[in-house]
């Protein structure tokens, strides 16, 4: 090692194949894990220490080779070969290392400084593949070094590999020999980049820009175009092409063929099958999880049970939380007569019951995430992903457009970002703009209050109904959008279905606790500043200040600020739905963020001893229809903020805008819908 | 005793135990459908609700293809006795869950419970039929595991 400090280290790996579990344990960072291939979609650095040394380790998104064609892919890629890395490690997944193999050798092909980890060998090992790494490293000709990231086995000899490595030049490996004719012509091609663009050279290895020009690689041909004299090479190259086009018929497939050839003889030197290959745990329960009808039913069974664990057995736990801040914090505040009267009903009418509100609700976000935990890292996404391919082909969509609609029941920001993963661009654009339609567990709290308060015997059921609600009107908006903007085929599916693994409590306990705790920072910032905002334009009115009981006396509250907006909407467009003003209110202030309706409906309504939902019932403040509707409009109008923010940065204002435009539209025509129904009914 | 059985045998005796299972869960499932359209059926077990009724009917299903795929497709055979299995276990737990929730509810809105909630509640189909599926799960993991993987 010539310098001490600066030094930047990637992992490089197919998908799911554990770099971001390494990574983690490199850096003690906590990036995203799963079982299923495509969790990163945006590279995460963090930084490693080794005796006083730092190291900055970059985590990348998973790659098959170095041709990239979704956005994550391209992320990836691009790190790699244009950052020029100190060092890259190429994680190897031990129970497929063919396919690991083929990233390997276009990364030694890149002339990159390369250690391989060889990971996941508790899983080959129970597959009966013994994998002799010694060997391997001789016939890469770089260290390999086995290693089970979740356990941490192996992790302290990759350090001290990491540190002895780093900074070295690499030299060329001429592993994949492309036979006589091929090779002249890297020779040849080599000449000509020499003598027309020396300095791409300079950047990049000579060879490898050559094979990559032979296979006419869209990317490199760029590259080079981009150099004076580089059409000229282009030229030649074309002509050189043509040439060998008359011994060789597809030549990108024969190169292709050339490196499998290679991976073959490796893999044959290096792996021992101990048992006889035959049917694996993962083999036997896809045959029904995986199963035209048995799988469908199953899935049923798996997901209404996992809506039954959040839902139900939270129930004590949220009760005891909202007992706890809204009856006894709120009465406690009260009763402290040293404080003025109006910061005791700041704290007590505004932040208890706003912000209190909301935060009861924690035990059941929790018991949701970690649920949601448990789905992504047994290894299931994939399974729902491939049973409604079908399904959502008839809608223009690909099925792994589920992983991040199933995203977005925690949280819609990751769900938009994980649409990256998508590779046609019409797909991806449509999976975006439907991703909020998923329904977060921001709107959980309205959901629980509303059903809670109106619906009590079928709660339960009216809270499944929004899910089912949502999943089917992202299916008909997608169907909306393929139809009529994002026009074109539909790419096909494809996506390996990782092993199933039984997930670790750490890991789980680790996911649980990170989204978890967004939600409280959540509470603690932008939900807290927004009731302490609603609180002061309910005290105070054009005519100054009203009192700090203006919130219980509905008189003194129609003339405050609050009052006056929540009627000039609830007296205008929001008139045909039948919504008392205090309604209004809180679904201006929801645009904001979702939880920000509960708290103003604490706030304005006030909270009894027994909870929101008992206070608006005794109020009547709905009936089954107008509540359903307020449900129904909360599911779909504008996503938050954040949301919205995320939209624009992937894809551009202009979506940002529809998406706002086609949620506000929709959202209040069905509500409307809702409203006429109920109605019609003669239930009203 | 089992020792004394060949793998086949084994196999055809798991499937046979999901078949029989499979059948109660169908039964129970239509009639916790019965019981919430028009009347009474089985009551004391099958309160009337959607949700439940189509969780029982999809546990059913994948156990009864257990005996109906198994001179076809052995592995598919017990792989639906296994999934089945484990689909009626986790159900069960999640009722018997379910039930202590809600007698913890019960306590800290300090309203009565009666003791009847709580029998009614572990005595549901879902959580009934999975006792017996818990008992007979070990055979079915062992059958399982000694015959089919690998
Ligand atoms: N048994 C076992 N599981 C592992 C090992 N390494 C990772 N896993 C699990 O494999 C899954 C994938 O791990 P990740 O670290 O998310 O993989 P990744 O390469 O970052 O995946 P992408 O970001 O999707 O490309 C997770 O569920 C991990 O818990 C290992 O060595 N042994
Ligand atoms: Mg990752």
């Amino acid at each position: 090692m010539s310098k001490k400090e600066g030094y930047i280290v990637a992992l490089a790996g197919v998908p799911n194949s554990g770099k971001s579990s390494i990574f983690n344990k490199l850096t003690g960072g906590r990036a995203w894990v799963g079982n299923w291939p495509g969790v990163t979609i945006e590279k995460k650095i963090g930084t490693m220490r080794i005796n006083s040394i730092e190291i900055e380790v970059v985590d990348l998104p998973g790659i098959y080779g170095l041709t990239a064609y979704s956005l994550d892919e391209i992320i990836a890629r691009n790190f790699i070969v244009e950052e020029n890395p100190d060092l890259v490690i190429v994680v190897v997944n031990a129970t497929n290392l063919e396919r690991s193999l083929y990233l390997a050798l276009s990364i030694l092909e890149l002339e990159a400084n390369t250690i391989v980890a060889l990971n996941m060998v508790d899983l080959a090992e129970e597959q009966g593949i013994v994998i002799d790494h010694e060997k391997l490293s001789e016939l890469l000709g770089i260290p390999v070094i086995p290693t089970v990231a979740v356990t941490g086995s192996g992790l302290k000899k990759l350090r001290e590999l990491i540190l002895e490595y780093v900074g070295r030049s690499k030299g060329r490996t001429n592993i994949v020999d492309y036979g006589y004719d091929l090779e002249r012509a890297i020779r040849d091609v080599e000449k000509i980049l020499q003598e027309n663009v020396p300095e791409i050279i300079r950047k990049y290895p000579s060879r490898w820009i050559s094979i990559k020009l032979l296979e006419w690689d869209e990317d490199v041909i760029r590259k080079v175009k981009s150099y004076a004299g580089g059409n000229e090479v282009i030229r030649k190259v074309e002509k050189i092409r043509a040439e060998l086009q008359n011994k060789i018929d597809d030549l990108e497939l024969f190169m292709t063929e050339r490196r499998y050839q290679t991976i073959l003889n490796i893999v044959k030197e290096v792996i021992k099958q101990t048992k006889a290959k035959g049917v694996t745990w993962t083999d036997l329960l896809d045959s029904i999880l995986t199963h035209r009808f048995l799988g469908i039913f199953s899935a049923i069974a798996v997901l209404y049970m996992l809506f039954r664990f959040a839902f139900e057995i939270s129930t004590p736990f949220v009760d005891l939380f909202s007992i706890l801040i809204n009856g006894y914090l709120h009465n406690r505040i009260l009763g402290l007569k040293f404080l003025p009267s109006w910061l005791a009903s700041l704290l007590a009418d505004g932040v208890t019951n706003g912000v209190g509100t909301v935060v009861s609700f924690l035990p059941l976000i929790m018991m949701f995430f970690l649920g949601l935990a448990f789905l992504e890292d047994v290894g299931y996404m994939t399974r729902i992903a491939y049973l409604v391919d079908k399904l959502f082909s008839k809608f223009g969509l690909s099925g792994k457009t589920v992983i991040p609609l199933v995203i977005g029941f925690g949280c819609n920001v990751p769900a938009v970002m994980a649409t990256r993963t998508i590779e046609d661009e019409n797909e991806r654009k449509t999976a975006a703009l439907i991703a909020p339609l998923a329904t977060c567990s921001a709107r959980l709290p309205v959901y629980m209050v509303i059903a809670y308060a109106v619906f009590r015997q079928v709660a339960g059921a009216v809270v499944l109904s929004m899910y089912i609600w949502s999943v089917a009107l992202a299916l008909l908006v997608a169907l909306a959008l393929r139809k009529l903007v994002f026009k074109g085929p539909s790419a096909g599916f494809v996506m390996e279905m990782p092993p199933y693994i039984m997930p670790r409590s750490d890991i789980i306990g680790m996911k649980m606790w990170e989204r978890s705790k967004r939600f409280l920072y959540k509470a603690g910032s932008v939900i807290l500043i927004g009731v302490i905002f609603i609180w002061l334009l309910s005290v105070t009115g054009p005519s100054g200040f009203l009192g700090a009981n203006a919130l219980s006396s509905p008189r003194l509250l129609e003339h405050s600020w609050t009052g006056l907006l929540g009627k000039a909407f609830s007296e205008t467009i929001f008139r045909p739905l039948n919504w008392d003003w205090r309604i209004s209110v809180a679904l201006i202030f929801g645009f904001i963020a979702k939880e920000i309706v509960v708290g103003t409906m604490a706030i304005l309504y006030g909270i009894g001893e027994s909870g929101l939902p008992a206070a608006l019932a005794k109020l009547h403040a709905f009936t089954p229809v107008t509540g359903y509707a307020f449900m129904i409009f909360v599911l779909i109008y504008v996503p938050c903020i954040a949301t919205i923010a995320t939209i624009r940065s992937e894809m551009g204002s202009k979506y940002a805008v529809m998406a706002v435009a086609y949620e506000l539209i929709l959202a209040y025509t069905l509500a409307l819908a809702v409203i006429s129904f109920g109605h019609l009914l003669g239930v009203m | 005793m089992s020792g004394k059985l060949h793998a086949s045998e084994r196999l055809e005796i798991i499937s046979v135990i999901s078949g029989f299972f499979g059948s109660a869960y169908m039964i129970l499932g239509l009639c916790a459908l019965v019981a919430r359209t028009s009347g009474e059926c089985l009551t004391r077990i099958t309160p009337g609700n959607i949700g439940m009724s189509i969780l029982l009917l999809s546990i059913g299903a994948v156990l009864l293809s257990s005996p109906t795929t198994f001179r076809k497709n052995i592995i598919l055979s017990s792989a639906a006795s296994l999934v089945g299995s484990l689909l009626s276990i986790t159900a069960m737990v999640v009722q018997v869950l379910d039930v202590g929730a809600t007698w913890l509810d019960d306590i800290i809105r300090s309203q009565s419970f009666g003791r009847g909630d709580i029998v009614a509640g572990l005595l549901r189909g879902d959580a009934f039929l999975g006792y017996f599926m818990l008992l007979v799960f070990p055979f079915v993991l062992k059958t399982v595991k000694e015959h089919i993987i690998r």
